[in-house]
């Protein structure tokens, strides 16, 4: 119960200050606005990206595969509300222990644009923007016990696990038309407030997207991104 | 020309972040600096007054080990003791002020990856803790999770 409301708490953070942030910048984008700006249509292009880093980690190594997609949607060239999500697996082998993993995460938040509004270049964009997260995952985990004060020898073993996730982001980040249809983009992130569903004595080493469970984290993307035709 | 500035800006943009994005990735700490100890912590309390009891000495061994934790020690409350990571029944040799007596403690092992570069460690899930010889005290077991914490006290012994 405490857990979940946790989670609560953390998404009305996260919501509370992207909103906040939003209204200080609208103020200002509001004095700024344009003839242009006020006739120009609410949906303004659909957008489908790829994170690079972690298909590109999966390429070099092995015993790691993850990928991450997004959908996002032009409102006014202002907003772009926002869907990632993706999955992660890890096999982890050494002469100690074997830990594998597997799962898959969600991310649900808006991006807000700081750039003018403009029919010539109407994709660049240079964005503030705040997620929440949400991951799955099963992990298990055997390790040899070889050192101790009571010199015991053998294997110990934790089953499959199943564990829930939760987590925020704030996100700075830019992405500019390399070709027609074609951008490039790369963003920092702070994730924070990092949250398990379930109080058991062990926790997942590694949460999909999220990686090492930590209080709070900087995490970048790098990514390429499609405009759809329509 | 007003283009051209733009997209120059925008590109500019992103070579920077991209840079300080590469900075940061490299700045990822590869030595384990998490405490790595799980032990089991444990405290004299005074029954009557309910407050932490210093004992003169106390001596601990592991029941199967020959090598002692604590040896003689003197003026301490509360001392911490490694669990097996294998069987699931730990107990040592305790003389509390020249009084010996057996603390058995029964638990779960469960195995933690801290990270790549610390490895794992055992946790611990208590589930009893008794005491066997001819020392008058009662034996309470106030936290059950052992893990990687520094100080955690998990068993109180009341005098």
């Amino acid at each position: 119960m405490y857990k979940i409301e946790r989670m609560k708490n953390i998404f009305i953070y996260v919501c509370s200050c992207f909103l906040c942030i939003v209204s200080v910048l609208n103020t200002n984008a509001q004095e700024l606005s344009n003839p242009e700006k006020l006739s120009m249509p609410l949906y303004q292009g659909s957008f489908i990206g790829l994170n690079l880093a972690p298909s590109v980690e999966s390429f070099f190594v092995p015993s790691y595969f993850s990928t991450e997609v997004s959908i996002d949607v032009s409102l006014k060239q202002k907003y772009f509300p926002i869907v990632e999500a993706g999955i992660e697996n890890r096999k982890l082998l050494t002469s100690d222990y074997t830990y594998n993993s597997s799962g898959y995460f969600a991310k649900f938040g808006i991006n807000y644009n700081f750039l003018k509004t403009s029919t010539l270049v109407p994709n660049n964009i240079f964005y503030i923007g705040a997620r929440y997260a949400i991951a799955s995952t099963t992990y298990e985990l055997a390790t040899q016990v070889t050192e101790s004060y009571w010199n015991e020898q053998g294997e110990v073993s934790l089953m499959p696990t199943k564990s829930l996730a939760t987590w925020g982001e704030i996100v700075l980040g830019v992405r500019a038309e390399l070709f027609p249809s074609v951008l490039l983009g790369t963003s920092v992130r702070y994730g924070f407030a990092p949250s398990l569903s379930n109080s058991l004595l062990g926790y997942p080493t590694f949460i999909p997207n999220y990686g090492l469970f930590l209080p709070n984290k900087w995490l970048f993307t790098y990514s390429i991104t499609y405009k759809l035709p329509f | 020309m007003e283009i051209t500035s733009l997209v120059k800006n925008i590109y500019n943009r992103l070579i920077v972040f991209i840079c300080l994005a590469c900075i940061f990735s490299a700045c990822v700490e590869k030595e384990c600096i998490t405490y790595k100890h799980v032990l089991v912590g444990i405290e004299l309390i005074q029954d009557t007054s309910n407050t932490v009891y210093t004992a003169d000495s106390i001596t601990v061994k592991g029941v199967g080990s020959d090598e002692i934790i604590y040896d003689n020690a003197k003026n301490i409350s509360s001392i911490y003791l490694p669990l097996k990571s294998v069987s699931n029944t730990t107990s040592f040799d305790i003389v509390l002020n020249e009084t010996p007596f057996v603390l058995s403690i029964t638990h779960q092992n469960i195995p933690q990856l801290l990270s790549i570069e610390c490895g794992t460690v055992m946790f611990h899930k208590i589930e009893d803790a008794t005491i066997d010889g001819e020392i008058q005290a009662v034996i309470q077991v106030e936290n059950t999770h052992v893990q990687n914490r520094e100080n955690e006290k998990h068993i109180y012994i009341r005098l």
